[in-house]
């Protein structure tokens, strides 16, 4: 760190200390509304119910708001209900909703679980809404004991008061839901130019017995520089491809998997790529349980052919390859965090030494009160580079990272951890400057 | 439902319609058991026994209510069908009622009030509201040809209560990449930034607050060695603070100066200068049923040298048109006059590349559009994981 000269040293005391007289006196000032309120509900019974909401999804700053009747907590270990909140998506590209209500001091062993789904164009807000109100019927049986059972109700708009009510329709679609994604990219200034622009269509078909998924995209990124003198680089990368993936369930740990695909891309040197596989697998726990647990193992063998944009470093223009894969892939996402880990091993069935070994892990665990840590970590031993093209990159095409360079292995790994302590509640939101410091 | 209950009337059972009522155990999802139990203060006690059946089978929940002896009928009536409705409620959420219901929370809130619920009834906190984290992260990735890292660590410590804002944090953070760009030469870059910033703002009723931030930082991208700031503001709130999760509409001036010290010497043949400025901002933002829209306007100005000035706007927009279509965009746009702080000497092609330094520029833009058209068979809610995808 760079050292800091003495006035700056004494300007930055200075900012200390006003810091610090500004905050004592805020602990005067002290939390607000508090005291009033308080003395009204000074009556017998057990304090407000402390919930740890342990969500990645959820709108926390508006369910403070509007799910008052509870205290939010930072931390599982204080909490009197851990609420576990996961989601999957759905057949009609919505999401399906998992929350898990976790009883926890004197609700040991009463737990809750109640589900629902939102649709794939409901907006961040009735998104938040539809859980706002799923887990105030959840939380409603765990506060009937606190002070605010008094203001409580759970109220009830009987079907034909409710606007498009639950009529049962018929599914003209036969459960085909179609989808298709425009998006563009732009930013420039003086001396440098980036655009990006991808199209995508799907279409998918899913059911508990055939998950049927199509799709198609292409996508084009371009990048100028201007390095003065009138010397101008410009960059371009592109890519499409065309996939499909049909799967039927065969019991409930089984399935059979059949893919095909057809691509092209600038980085990896193909024209034209076209692969087709078909495969078995195997989840050691049943799938309907995949949202907590799911531990699976997959093979499949396939057939690819390539088509070259510029001759390989084998010296090839066009080539068949048959191939195998087997793959073993863990998830856990438990009250203690989340764990998962993969292994994949991809061979060449012409050249038994061309493979790739590739194997990832990562873990999001609470340790203790206020420690969590999160560590990802994956590495591949790469002996399968058959698409490089022959010749030298230049300097640009290196450092743009503009298409795939020789290399016997790949890494990649993050870590980090994170340790709070001091107040345990939450509850309150200030949204006041929001826009300076965030 | 099956109701054993000897003082529970037709009235009562009226009270709750979303559930029905069954004459016989054996035909019931839920059975409650209502019986009296003494209280020794005079008070009248009843507790309810919720016992699952069928595909609730195994959930039980036990609730107690209370009333004072001098409660009417009609009170204690109205206190049993309320607990009553909360035992069911979990039982009903996955009932095809399950869309009808909702819970309402009688709060004391006058409007434009913070509100107050739950957290009003808590005990003492003996932090007084302090939450201190410690953070730090690593990222690596390599391969033969490149390789990169990046480090960072924080420290902060906040205060928020509805009266007052503190955010005292420092951050650090640096990061190295290296390319093979030939078979004999290797090029290696690195940056790094710091910074230790405060923000303490004072509510002032529900539309205004005021405060300030103050900062020590430095940036190698934008050859900043030391910057110290200070810079007091107000802000208004044309729609209360506590609608935020809805719709603000906020104005905030700025008033501050701040000492700049270069790591090289700048394209005003400068190597530190104080420079007093103002920034004015605009800014909206609605998340309502039809979709989400933010907007910002922001002008920046020396007042020691006027000419230094900044303007910059940006919007965003993410609505559901209708059914299955949805559109989404954003987009900036910043008139730059204020690169004082720039290195004098020219940037190499690889700092221009790898984007590692600021360069000169007039203006800056951004945009990102976007749309999705949904149809087919939206509603259909099945969860089928096999196979990935």
């Amino acid at each position: 760190m760079t050292r800091l000269p003495v006035p700056i040293v004494r300007a930055l005391v200075t900012l200390f200390l006003a810091i610090v007289a500004t905050a004592a006196h805020a602990q005067v000032a002290g939390p607000p509304a508090a005291p009033a309120a308080a003395q009204g509900a000074a009556q017998a019974g057990p304090p407000p119910l402390r919930i740890f909401l342990d969500c990645y999804e959820c709108d926390t700053e508006y369910l403070r708001r509007a799910v008052t009747f509870v205290d939010y907590v930072r931390d599982r270990g204080v909490a009197d209900l851990h609420v576990l909140v996961t989601t999957q998506s759905t057949g009609g590209g919505g999401s399906a909703w998992t929350v898990k209500f976790i009883g926890l001091q004197r609700f040991q062993g009463l737990d809750r679980t109640l589900t629902f789904t939102t649709g794939p164009t409901a907006t961040s807000d009735e998104r938040r809404r539809e859980f706002g109100r799923i887990f105030k019927l959840g939380l409603v049986a765990y506060a009937a004991d606190t002070p605010v059972a008094p203001k409580l109700d759970v109220t009830f708009r009987s079907p034909q008061q409710t606007p498009g009510g639950s009529a049962i329709v018929r599914d003209p679609w036969h459960r085909w839901v179609f989808r298709t994604n425009a998006s563009a990219s732009m930013s420039g200034e003086a001396s440098s130019d980036y655009g990006s622009y991808r199209l995508n269509f799907s279409g998918s078909r899913v059911t508990p017995d055939w998950k049927v998924n199509l799709s198609a995209g292409t996508s084009y990124n371009e990048n100028t520089f201007d390095l003065g003198d009138g010397e101008v680089i410009k960059s371009i990368t592109e890519s499409s491809n065309v996939d499909a993936l049909i799967v039927k369930s065969l019991t409930g740990k089984w399935s059979w998997g059949n893919a095909g695909s057809i691509s092209n891309s600038s980085f990896a040197n193909t024209a034209r790529a076209v692969a087709g596989s078909t495969g078995i697998e195997y989840d050691f726990f049943p799938y309907v349980e995949s949202n907590r647990r799911s531990l699976t193992l997959t093979y499949r063998v396939g057939l690819s052919n390539y088509k070259y944009r510029e001759l390989t470093v084998y010296d090839k223009l066009e080539e068949t390859i048959p191939n195998h894969s087997i793959t073993m892939s863990l998830g856990l996402r438990q009250p203690w965090g989340s764990v998962g880990a993969s292994s994949t091993f991809n061979q060449h069935l012409n050249h038994m030494d061309r493979y790739r070994l590739s194997t990832f892990g990562n873990a999001d665990v609470r340790v203790f009160k206020g420690f969590s840590f999160y560590v990802y970590a994956g590495y591949s031993k790469i002996k399968d580079q058959i698409a490089l093209r022959k010749g030298a990159a230049t300097p640009e095409e290196i450092l743009l990272r503009l298409e795939q360079q020789a290399t016997n292995y790949s890494f990649n790994y993050s870590f980090g951890f994170s340790y709070s302590f001091g107040s345990i509640f939450t509850s309150i939101v200030n949204p006041r400057f929001g826009g300076v410091f965030n | 439902m099956y109701l054993a209950c000897e003082i529970c009337d037709a009235a009562l059972r009226a009270t709750v319609a979303f559930v029905e009522f069954v004459p016989a155990v054996d035909q019931a999802d839920v059975s409650v058991a209502v019986s009296a139990v003494g209280d020794p203060s005079g008070a009248k006690a009843w507790q309810l026994v919720f016992s699952g059946r069928g595909q609730f089978a195994g959930e039980t929940r036990t609730l107690t209510v209370t009333v004072p002896a001098s409660a009417t009928v009609d009170e204690t009536r109205t206190a049993l069908a309320r607990t009553l409705r909360f035992g069911l409620a979990e039982y009903a959420a996955r009932s095809d009622n399950s869309p009808h219901l909702d819970v309402t929370f009688k709060t004391t809130q006058a409007a434009g009030e913070e509100p107050t619920g739950a957290a009003a009834d808590r005990g003492a906190d003996p932090w007084n509201y302090w939450v201190f984290r410690l953070g730090a992260s690593g990222d690596r990735f390599g391969e033969h040809s490149q390789s990169s890292a990046y480090y960072s660590g924080s420290v902060s410590a906040n205060r928020t209560t509805e009266a007052w804002k503190i955010r005292l944090a420092a951050y650090k953070s640096s990061s190295s990449s290296r390319y093979l760009v030939s078979e004999d030469e290797t090029f290696r870059s690195k940056e790094g930034n710091w910074s230790v910033d405060s923000l303490v703002v004072k509510s002032l009723g529900p539309h205004w607050s005021a405060g300030f931030t103050g900062a020590v930082t430095s940036s190698s991208y934008s050859n900043q060695r030391l910057v110290t700031s200070l810079d007091p503001a107000v802000e208004f709130d044309f729609f209360p603070y506590s609608q935020s999760a809805e719709r603000s509409l906020t104005l905030q001036y700025t008033v501050g100066a701040s000492r700049y010290s270069y790591s090289q010497i700048t394209l005003y043949d400068k190597l530190e200068e104080t420079m007093p400025k103002h920034i004015l901002a605009a800014s909206l933002g609605f998340r309502q049923p039809w979709g989400t829209a933010g907007a910002e306007a922001t002008f920046w100005q020396s007042l020691s040298e006027p000419s230094f000035n900044r303007q910059s706007l940006y919007g965003n927009v993410s609505v559901r048109i209708y059914k299955g279509l949805s559109v989404n965009g954003s987009g900036s746009y910043s008139r730059i006059r204020d690169q004082f702080y720039l290195e004098k000497s020219e940037a190499t092609e690889e700092e221009i590349l790898l984007r590692l330094r600021q360069i000169a520029t007039g203006h800056r833009f951004s945009m990102n559009f976007g749309f999705t058209y949904s149809f087919g068979s939206l509603s259909n809610a099945t969860v089928n994981p096999r196979f990935g995808r």
